[in-house]
């Protein structure tokens, strides 16, 4: 039966060579988003899957209450939360901390490259799974100054993979003896570094700048890992977590400070888990993942739309064979089986054209860098949800059509066809189209306006000057030795050292006060040298920039904006400069100036309070102000850094190219007008077969029009209006839509663009145009074709 | 074999209300070839409808082989009609997607005949219309006659005990008409029943006996042997 089934597939498939390719070719479009989807989505759930105690692990995470209500859910813990539930609960087997090292230089005598390190306890192997090469697992991280190596890592450094026992240099650190490298692991994981050492070695400036080993308020930087022992329950473990939250409570330090409470999240929830604050490596977005899931079921369903209609609208000629194959003796069931094998055909087919289209994605396609996950793999997993959606997509497409034309009568379609009427006529088949129009309508008219938003913030002043301004990561360098250096390459005008470059987001947020003991207020702040403001060429309103004093005395100065000014109700300005604050409670320092606001974060969230404070073991990058080109200064800078630092890694790239990337959102943009495209494309298939079977089974009615004297404007027009009348209804139902999506997604943005109706009408009426293309060859040719032939052939 | 008593069918539409049965009462006997005739409209379809189970009645009583069918559902009343009933229509209602082996096939596909029965009885039927070498071509392919021929060919591949002819010769020239009209009364000679709506008067003499109807009801019956 099923090869029956095939066969007609088949021969209904080539015999209806246009409708064939139009499904195809429309499904195969939109799979390409879903199987770009599947493809983000496989890759994300291949993660951590390797992990042989998963389902006995969890991740602690810190819940805190604010006093005025805001709480904040952070993948990060305090340092000593994994001691404290070992040592009070019998419940944990072992608890793991993975603190990510400051430091991003590691050195060999020949070498020196950039590093992704992590400090972590020495259990760690024994809790995660990752295969190790070389070494022993059970004893690589027992002593201090160890290090474990990814095999990439030990590779580039060492050039070979037998390096136990040989000495790396960390940045701030010190010398470690390899222990043992790790082979790559069956997948992807979110604690993804390239060298890990005993939490043992964490010191000096390390220490200072991360956690301290006792320090409860310092969670932002360590992550905690549990492993339970056999039997012991998630629940056990959150009453545990609790009842150190309740102990804490009562201590000192954090009395009065905010709620401070604990979460336990399952390992296997981590990847595609809730978006917690500090989440670490890459873990995916679900909120991104799902509306990925829902623009790519939008579109699937609307090239399904398109099938659905052509197998209704040519419902007529199948309708006969429905009732011979029923006279003959088949059920409902058979017939149904029939259509939908008929639609899962057409699915496969398509999938091909889809994985094709995929394929030219993944080469061309602008946005293909943000969307295809770096070093995915085409394996077995994958195939076979590729297989099964496109299945599923026959189904979907299939399920209405199969139904409908099973339920014919023989008795109706095999007397009188042209009685038989399914889901109301064409009525069923017009909501289609104007459903599929609106679609088209409103993406086009929402990515256009995202497209002016992000155009906008590209190009708009941030108040700060981001033009020819390199950008010098520091890679462990001494940032005055090099700025000085630096400051006598032709070209260069100033250097400034900092922990973050300006234009997309702070180094991190700080608790002001005025007086100790205040309720404080949450700062963005940088951590900068005096240089800072005039490289950036900002505007001080009052005051001065840090005092040129030695390092130790110019941290007790700060520089704040006029926001700050606001929130801490100072009069003026020039009120504020002299005036002392207290940062976190613990160091007063004083107001040096008063910078005029300006963007330091990107313009789609408003300006907020900002202090800037001298800590110069915090700088990471150096700011270059040039008078020259990117290209003809970037060599110079380059020779003149590796005079200085020979074996350290020099990179170097331009604020205003980065932010204008940031800001002008281009992957987003052009993968939105990708959608765009898809779904005008889908949309004007199904439009021009649904005009071919319109003007196909009007063939009579338009010979006996033109006998009786109708020209051929007139049967263009009497053809056209009822297409154009669909779209013009799609028209008014997707303006509105649009212009309330349009306005949401506007009020995101603190800057933003107003409302362009000229922009908004040029998208109706360029996809006007495009559906008078679409239908005019057809209709024309129909039009102009001799009656006399027409009525022969009825 | 066939028992139809008062039997009633009202087709209803939101105007109007056309009764195409009227209380009907009419009865064949195994082996016998009746031939229906009266003008449009006089409901001789309607009752090859229900007698083929295409249809069901609104009232009165059908016994097929002796069971009352009237109120049979879908599923029933297919699997009674594939197993019994082979159906030649005027317009030869063959699946031009199928070729002609495939369209003779297609019963005994949904009897769930195996493959190797199927070819053979398949083979058989069509070397018995005299059709065999058209059996790899599609149905556009043939002449009016030949299409009939298939359409009979799958009236019987599956060996029915009623063939319910609708006008079968109504498209076909008079020397193609009296071919098909004499493979049907050789199938009749050889067992089995048939019921034949017709206009024509020259195919009604091939039946025993002629049912006249009007306006639903059964008029007089002209007893030819």
């Amino acid at each position: 039966m099923i090869t029956h089934y095939f066969k007609i597939a088949i021969r209904n498939f080539r015999r209806n060579k246009l409708f064939s390719f139009i499904n195809v070719f429309g499904l195969g479009l939109s799979m390409s988003v879903c199987l770009l989807v599947l493809l983000r989505l496989n890759h994300q759930l291949s993660y951590d899957g390797f992990h042989s105690r998963a389902k006995e692990l969890y991740r602690i995470n810190t819940v805190l209450t604010s006093r005025d209500g805001s709480t904040y859910r952070m993948a990060s813990s305090a340092m000593p939360l994994a001691p404290a539930l070992l040592q009070s609960y019998g419940i944990i087997d072992k608890a793991i901390r993975v603190q990510p090292a400051t430091a991003t230089t590691a050195s060999t005598s020949q070498k020196a490259l950039h590093i992704r390190a992590a400090y972590t306890d020495p259990g760690f192997l024994q809790v995660f799974s990752f295969p190790v090469l070389k070494g022993d697992a059970a004893t690589a991280l027992k002593n201090p100054n160890t290090v474990v190596l990814s095999r990439t890592y030990a590779e580039r450094l060492f050039g070979s993979t037998n390096v136990i026992g040989s000495v790396l240099t960390l940045e701030n650190a010190g010398n470690f003896i390899v222990t043992a490298v790790l082979a790559e692991a069956p997948s992807k994981s979110h604690l993804d570094f390239d060298a890990y050492f005993p939490i043992a070695s964490i010191t000096g400036a390390e220490n200072e700048a991360r956690a301290k080993a006792g320090d409860w308020s310092n969670y932002n930087h360590t992550y905690t890992y549990v492993l339970l022992h056999p039997g012991a329950t998630e629940d056990q473990l959150q009453k545990a977590a609790a009842s150190i939250s309740a102990e804490l409570a009562k201590t000192s330090s954090l009395q009065g400070q905010e709620n401070y409470g604990f979460m336990v999240q399952p390992f296997g929830s981590i990847v595609l888990g809730e978006e917690l604050i500090n989440n670490l490596g890459d873990i995916g977005s679900r909120s991104k993942t799902f509306i990925e899931i829902l623009v790519g079921l939008v579109i699937l369903v609307s090239a399904c739309f398109n099938y659905t209609n052509l197998s209704i609208a040519r419902s007529l000629k199948r309708g006969k064979e429905v009732g011979i194959r029923k006279v003959s003796g088949a059920p409902r069931t058979q017939v149904f089986y029939q259509f939908i094998t008929e639609s899962l055909l057409v699915s496969l087919v398509a999938l091909a054209v889809g994985c094709f289209m995929l394929k030219l994605i993944i080469d061309y396609a602008p946005f293909s860098g943000e969307m295809i996950p770096e070093g995915f793999s085409i394996n077995r997993t994958l195939v076979i949800t590729f297989i099964v959606f496109a299945c599923f997509t026959g189904l979907i497409a299939g399920v209405i059509p199969a139904w409908a034309l099973s339920s014919f009568a023989p008795v109706d379609v095999l007397k009188n066809l042209a009685n038989v009427k399914l889901f109301g006529g064409n009525r069923f088949r017009k909501g289609l189209i104007i459903t599929q129009f609106t679609i088209s309508l409103f993406t086009l008219i929402f990515t256009t306006i995202a497209a002016r938003q992000f155009r906008y913030m590209s190009s708009a002043d941030p108040g700060f000057d981001r033009e020819n301004l390199a950008v010098i990561p520091l890679n462990g360098a001494d940032p005055k030795v090099i700025a000085t250096r630096l400051k006598t390459v032709t070209g260069v005008e100033d250097v400034s050292a900092t922990s973050l470059t300006p234009g997309h987001s702070s180094s991190g947020r700080v608790a002001v006060s005025r007086l100790k003991g205040n309720q404080p207020l949450s700062f963005d702040y940088y951590d900068t040298d005096l240089n800072w403001l005039k490289v950036l060429r900002l505007q001080l309103t009052a005051g001065n920039s840090m005092p040129e004093v030695n390092d130790a005395h110019a941290g007790a100065f700060v520089v704040i904006n006029e926001k700050a000014i606001e929130v801490l109700n100072f009069k003026s300005a020039s009120e504020a400069v002299g005036q002392t604050v207290w940062l976190n409670d613990s160091s007063q320092v004083q107001i040096a100036g008063v910078v005029k606001d300006f963007h330091f974060r990107s313009l789609a969230v408003p300006i907020s309070p900002l202090v800037l404070r001298y800590r110069p073991d915090n700088f990471k990058l150096l700011q270059v102000r040039t008078n020259l080109s990117s290209p003809q200064i970037e060599t110079t800078l380059e020779s003149a850094w590796k005079q200085v630092y020979p074996a350290k890694p020099f990179q170097v790239s331009w604020l205003q190219q980065d932010l204008y990337e940031r800001a002008s959102a281009l992957s987003t943009v052009s993968m939105l007008y990708f959608l765009a495209f898809i779904a005008v494309t889908i949309a004007c298939l199904g439009l021009f077969a649904m005009v071919i079977y319109n003007t196909e089974t009007r063939t009579k009615e338009i010979g006996i029009r033109k006998v009786f004297g109708a020209s051929v404007a007139v049967i263009v027009t009497l053809l056209s209006r009822d297409f154009l009348k669909l779209v013009f209804i799609a028209g008014l139902i997707a303006l509105p839509l649009s212009l309330i999506g349009g306005g949401l997604f506007l009020q995101v943005f603190a800057s933003r663009v107003t409302m362009d109706p000229v922009s908004i009408i040029l998208c109706f009426a360029g996809l006007l145009v495009l559906v008078m293309l679409t239908i005019s060859t057809q209709i024309i040719k129909v039009a102009s074709a001799n009656p006399v032939a027409s009525l022969k052939v009825e | 074999m066939i028992r139809i008593k008062e039997l009633e069918k009202v087709y209803r539409t939101e105007d109007v209300e056309t009764v195409a049965l009227n209380k009907l009462t009419f009865e064949v006997k195994e082996g016998e070839f009746v031939a229906v005739m009266g003008p449009s409209g006089c409901g001789k379809s309607t009752l090859l409808n229900i007698v083929g189970l295409l249809d069901d009645p609104d009232n009165g009583s059908f016994l097929f082989n002796g069971i009352e069918v009237s109120h049979f559902n879908e599923r029933k009343r297919a699997d009674l009609r594939k197993r019994n009933i082979g159906f030649v229509f005027q317009s030869f209602n063959l699946i031009d997607e199928l070729t002609v082996f495939e369209n003779v096939e297609l019963p005994l596909i949904y009897l769930g005949v195996k493959t190797d029965e199927r070819k053979k009885r398949v083979e058989s039927v069509l070397d018995k219309m005299q059709i065999m070498h058209r059996r790899n071509h599609y149905p556009q392919q043939l002449s009016g006659g030949q299409q009939q021929r298939v359409a009979v060919a799958r009236a019987v591949v599956n060996n029915p005990k009623l063939i319910l002819a609708d006008e079968p010769t109504g498209n076909l020239d008079s020397s193609n008409g009296n071919e098909v009209m004499a493979l049907l009364t050789d199938l009749n000679e050889q067992g089995t029943t048939i019921i034949m709506v017709t206009h024509s008067e020259h195919d009604a003499r091939y039946s025993h006996r002629i049912i006249r109807m009007l306006d639903g009801q059964t008029v007089t019956e002209n007893i030819l042997l």
